[in-house]
């Protein structure tokens, strides 16, 4: 019953050159069970002999991969019915990236409308040729995640938290680490870019490098209001040192609003150096239950949602299934029980008995319908008039029944042999029911000329009389 | 993920086959027992029935067994039964009897036998119904009547289907006691 078991989950992270698969602790803790450089990972053909047993033994809810892994666009569009939307989505998807077929199955989208603009659609999807070798690469290995996502939709989440109004405002935020400094821009809640600047190192003149930062942001503003044609409302910025907040205030011109201390960044700097911007996020903020963004394979997403209907028919049938057996072991009892109790009762002589009394009841049945022809003969010598006697008589009871008659009838002419044939007939009829009418073409006459006595002719009748 | 849905589906799958299975199996189950009972039901009837009309049952089983004559073999049994018929006829004042059979095949239970015989047709009705009272295993199954003129003789010719049961077979027969 594995199907069942919960398996303990663990994130992929995925850097511009490494891949990390790291646990997550009850504890609010994470540890990084392994990592591979990228292009090992992905064209290595032994990195499956690699891959440590406790990364193996896992459910892979997450991947975090670069945000530039991932691309974002919106569309105008009226419908709100997933049936139009989703079909859409893939066929421009498909059009606008014909070298990658497999981006129809990983995007999210979500719709928007603002004020009285039109409603459209916020389409994020992969667009990193690496981004599906790598999915296809994990798939393979059994380790394919359940979401994508990257830094900046967690930052999305975790600033949805931490600023109330952050739906409303349009917003930057600059994470800045020793090397590196991260860019991100929120449009009214909405991720719309971010960007990753690599000052010059921690030894150059720190002047050198707020004007590079000064230049960067400045850049990347601009940019923000060509695509959200808004100006950003607030800077927000992250960084460990102590007067980074009022030297980019003052060299930007503008306020600039300290969100350090974190309070839920994780504090190890050496997993912050492996994972880059995903080491400020805390396990909690990585754990599935957190709601950012992230896209799922379509199919898996599919499935997930096939999930609490295959559950209640697992569990249902297992209901039912559990009370069938029931009602079959008690049937299976009374069953046997029937049976001795019939078999007491069903004794093999009475069954023959009252077979052998069946039929004997058919055979005498039978035996008192079959005619008998002494009854046949007895009635037709009883319908014979005066002046009628018989040269030959058929009586067959078989299985074609009826009596052939040949007779002699005297009469003084047809008028009375008319009449005689009438009565014989009559009485025929009358003394032998059921027989059938015998009609007039069917009976031979025939006048013996020799026979003339007392002025009376002798007619030669046959004729066949059925019967029944 | 995928291949847990497969397995969710493949679960599914067996479960509800089941369910349908043990449904189908109990709703037969359930058939066979009303079934039983019903049985039982009319066997406690019949048993009744035989209890209360045994007198009647074995009349009934008596007057089939009339309707065919126990014979060691058929060959016998024709011999006996022209030797009853001759009798018959005689005392009937028949005259003229003759007999003709040929023995048919071991395992058959009826043989056309014809006979021809002379004499009135009052005789012969009688006589005829002799055999309908007293020869339960005779079937009479044609009978031809030539009369020259009125106040002579009728030819007669009767078609008679025998009705035997060989009590042992003709090919081997075995006597028990005496003829």
């Amino acid at each position: 019953m594995g199907i069942f078991r919960k398996k303990k989950a663990g994130i992929t992270v995925v850097t511009d050159k490494a891949l990390h698969f790291v646990e997550l602790h009850r504890q609010d803790g994470w540890t990084i069970s392994g990592g591979f450089a990228l292009d090992q990972f992905l064209y290595d053909n032994e990195v499956s002999n690699l891959i440590p047993g406790v990364v193996r033994d896992r459910d892979n809810t997450l991947l975090i991969v670069p945000d530039y892994w991932f691309a974002i666009n919106s569309y105008k569009f009226q419908s709100k019915r997933r049936s139009i939307v989703e079909p859409f989505i893939e066929r421009t998807l498909q059009a606008e990236h014909v070298e990658l077929p497999d981006i129809k199955y990983f995007f999210d989208y979500t719709f928007l409308q603002k004020g009285r603009e039109e409603p459209g659609l916020y389409v994020c999807f992969m667009q990193e040729p690496k981004s599906f070798q790598l999915y296809s690469q994990l798939a393979k290995l059994r380790l394919n995640p359940d979401r994508i996502t990257t830094p900046a939709f967690i930052w999305e989440q975790r600033l949805r938290r931490i600023i109330a109004d952050f739906r409303e405002v349009e917003t930057g935020l600059v994470h800045q680490f020793s090397t590196e400094t991260f860019l991100y821009f929120f449009s009214r809640g909405c991720f719309l870019f971010s960007r990753c600047i690599t000052l010059p190192g921690s030894q150059t003149d720190s002047t050198e490098r707020l004007r590079s930062l000064n230049y960067e942001v400045n850049q990347s503003l601009h940019l923000f209001s060509q695509k959200a044609r808004a100006e950003i409302d607030r800077i927000y910025l992250l960084s460990d040192g102590e007067d980074d907040v009022q030297q980019l205030s003052n060299t930007l011109g503008r306020e600039v609003i300290d969100l350090s201390p974190p309070g839920t960044a994780n504090p190890d700097s050496e997993i912050a150096r492996r994972l880059g911007p995903v080491g400020s996020f805390s396990a909690n903020e990585l754990s599935d239950s957190d709601n950012f963004f992230a896209i799922s394979h379509r199919l898996l997403r599919k499935g997930r949602e096939w999930k609490p209907i295959q559950t209640a028919g697992i569990v249902v049938g297992l209901i039912l299934l559990s009370l069938m057996a029931g009602e079959c072991f008690f049937l299976f009892k009374f069953s046997q029980f029937q049976e001795q109790k019939t078999g007491i009762i069903t004794e093999p002589k009475l069954r023959q008995t009252l077979r052998e009394y069946n039929e004997a009841l058919d055979v005498l049945l039978s035996e008192a319908r079959h005619p008998y022809p002494r009854e046949t003969i007895v009635q037709i010598a009883r319908s014979l008039p005066d002046n009628v006697w018989i040269r030959e008589m058929l009586v067959e009871v078989e299985t074609v029944r009826g009596v052939e008659l040949k007779g002699v009838i005297k009469a003084s002419g047809p008028d009375q042999f008319r009449d005689i044939l009438q009565v014989f007939f009559g009485k025929l009829y009358r003394n032998i029911p059921g027989s059938r009418a015998v009609q007039m073409e069917d009976i031979d006459l025939e006048v013996i000329e020799s026979e003339v006595e007392n002025g009376r002719q002798d007619y030669l009748v046959t004729f066949r009389l059925g019967m029944p | 993920m995928k291949g847990e849905i497969r397995k969710r589906w493949g679960a599914i799958s067996v479960i509800w086959a089941g369910v349908i299975l043990l449904t189908w199996s109990n709703v037969n189950s359930i058939e066979k027992i009303i079934r039983a009972k019903e049985n039982a039901g009319l066997l406690r009837t019949e048993e009744k029935f035989l209890a209360d009309n045994s007198k009647d049952v074995s009349e009934v089983l008596k007057k089939r067994e009339s309707l065919r004559e126990s014979v060691v073999g058929l060959k016998f049994g024709l011999l006996a039964l022209e030797s009853r018929l001759r009798d018959l006829a005689e005392k009937h004042g028949l005259t003229g009897l003759n007999f003709d059979c040929h023995a048919g095949r071991a395992g058959e239970e009826s043989k056309r036998v014809n006979i021809s015989f002379r004499g009135s047709l009052r005789e012969a009705v009688d006589w005829l119904g002799t055999i309908r009272c007293d020869y339960k295993y005779i079937q009479v199954a044609r009978v031809k009547i030539v009369v020259g003129s009125p106040g002579e003789d009728g030819k007669f010719q009767v078609s008679l289907n025998y009705r035997y049961r060989p009590s042992c077979s003709e090919d081997n027969p075995t006597f028990k006691g005496s003829i």
